[in-house]
């Protein structure tokens, strides 16, 4: 799915992880909040949006990554920015 | 029948066939992917449907000179398909994101009444300035809504431009915004048409088949974009190479964050 891709290439370059861990950890993150047999392609902007909210938030935490609330936020930026995404991927 | 009116025809039966098909598609879709939001943009192309057919009953009223309840249905429902189209690029776009959304729904809403009740009014009185202003609403309610369309999907196509996502996706914002366009410029032979004009006049006749073309050419870029038959998907995507991602195991993927974070690493594939 194109927004985890531009998603996990974001915070590929601000956590310094690789861009497919940081996929990963994305597609992880929608496993705990949505559940674990999720169709990644019927997620929606609402659904991403609490998945960087709650799960990601805690599995960054989990490595303690610093200042996580600039990370979530710029997160939640970078999916508003790139929201038609979600639309024009899946139609 | 001239040849001018069956040309016509036959380009705006075209449309509504391309327009249905785009309209029904995406109304599938929303059963598979759970965005409602394309609701309105299916309600936009088979609004689109309806305004034409009412149409062709306002004219056969229009001709016995009566301003009866299908004027004033025709003119209630014409043009409110784009405003259909201002919610869908708010809630495709800009869902919790700063927009001129409210500016422009408002003086939308606000330029179809003006529109409805001025349309009808010239109908009764045929005074030249009530039609400048139903004019000029329409044009606004045209240009406001398709050429945010045109700007939203082509300003994203440019920042996504060098980007590693898949070519028919990038490709698809540039057919939205180059339809958007075509679909704006459909204001400019609206704008130019002559007032009590018959298609014997061959001024008219040329702006009709210029604003049947542009109509046509909007619907088929419509279909191109939303619809994008596989062969178009294959094509457009020829240059781009799949990267087949590898599957991790929780403990797995974990365990690589940990080591790439410790290290400082992030020499892994993209």
């Amino acid at each position: 799915m194109e927004i985890i891709k531009v998603l996990g290439l974001f915070l590929s370059n601000q956590v310094k992880i690789s861009p497919t861990a940081a996929r990963g950890l994305i597609k992880l993150a929608i496993k705990d909040e949505i559940g674990p047999f999720t169709d990644f392609s019927k997620i929606t902007y609402v659904n991403l949006q609490n998945v960087i909210e709650n799960s990601l938030r805690k599995r960054l935490t989990h490595f303690k990554i610093q200042d996580i609330d600039t990370l979530i936020e710029q997160l939640s930026e970078e999916l508003k920015k790139n929201q038609s995404l979600i639309t024009l991927a899946n139609i | 029948m001239e040849p001018i009116e069956i040309t016509i025809m036959l380009l705006g039966t075209i449309m509504l066939i391309i327009s249905l098909m785009n309209g029904i598609y995406l109304l599938w879709r929303i059963t598979k992917t759970r965005l409602h939001h394309i609701t309105c943009l299916s309600a936009f192309f088979l609004i689109t449907i309806i305004e034409f057919v009412i149409r062709m009953a306002y004219s056969a009223e229009n001709e016995t000179g009566i301003v009866g309840g299908i004027t004033v249905i025709y003119y209630s429902i014409n043009i409110i398909s784009y405003l259909f189209l201002l919610i869908f690029v708010k809630y495709t776009f800009y869902l919790h994101r700063k927009s001129p959304f409210r500016i422009l729904i408002t003086t939308a809403i606000i330029a179809k009444i003006i529109y409805t009740i001025t349309s009808v009014m010239y109908e009764i009185e045929f005074n030249l300035q009530i039609r400048h202003v139903s004019k000029g609403c329409a044009i606004y309610i045209i240009a406001i809504s398709s050429l945010w369309l045109a700007y939203s999907s082509l300003s994203f196509y440019k920042s996504m431009k060098k980007t590693e996502i898949q070519e028919w996706i990038k490709k698809r914002y540039l057919i939205i915004g180059i339809s958007a366009i075509i679909l704006a410029a459909q204001a400019i032979p609206t704008a130019l048409t002559p007032y009590n004009a018959s298609l014997e006049d061959p001024f008219m006749g040329v702006l009709s088949i210029i604003h049947v073309i542009l109509n046509v050419s909007f619907a088929f870029l419509s279909f191109v974009a939303w619809v994008m038959p596989k062969q178009i998907k294959h094509y457009l995507n020829r240059s781009f190479q799949m990267i087949e991602e590898k599957e991790f195991s929780e403990e797995e993927l974990l365990a690589i964050i940990g080591q790439e974070l410790s290290k400082g690493d992030i020499n892994g594939d993209n």
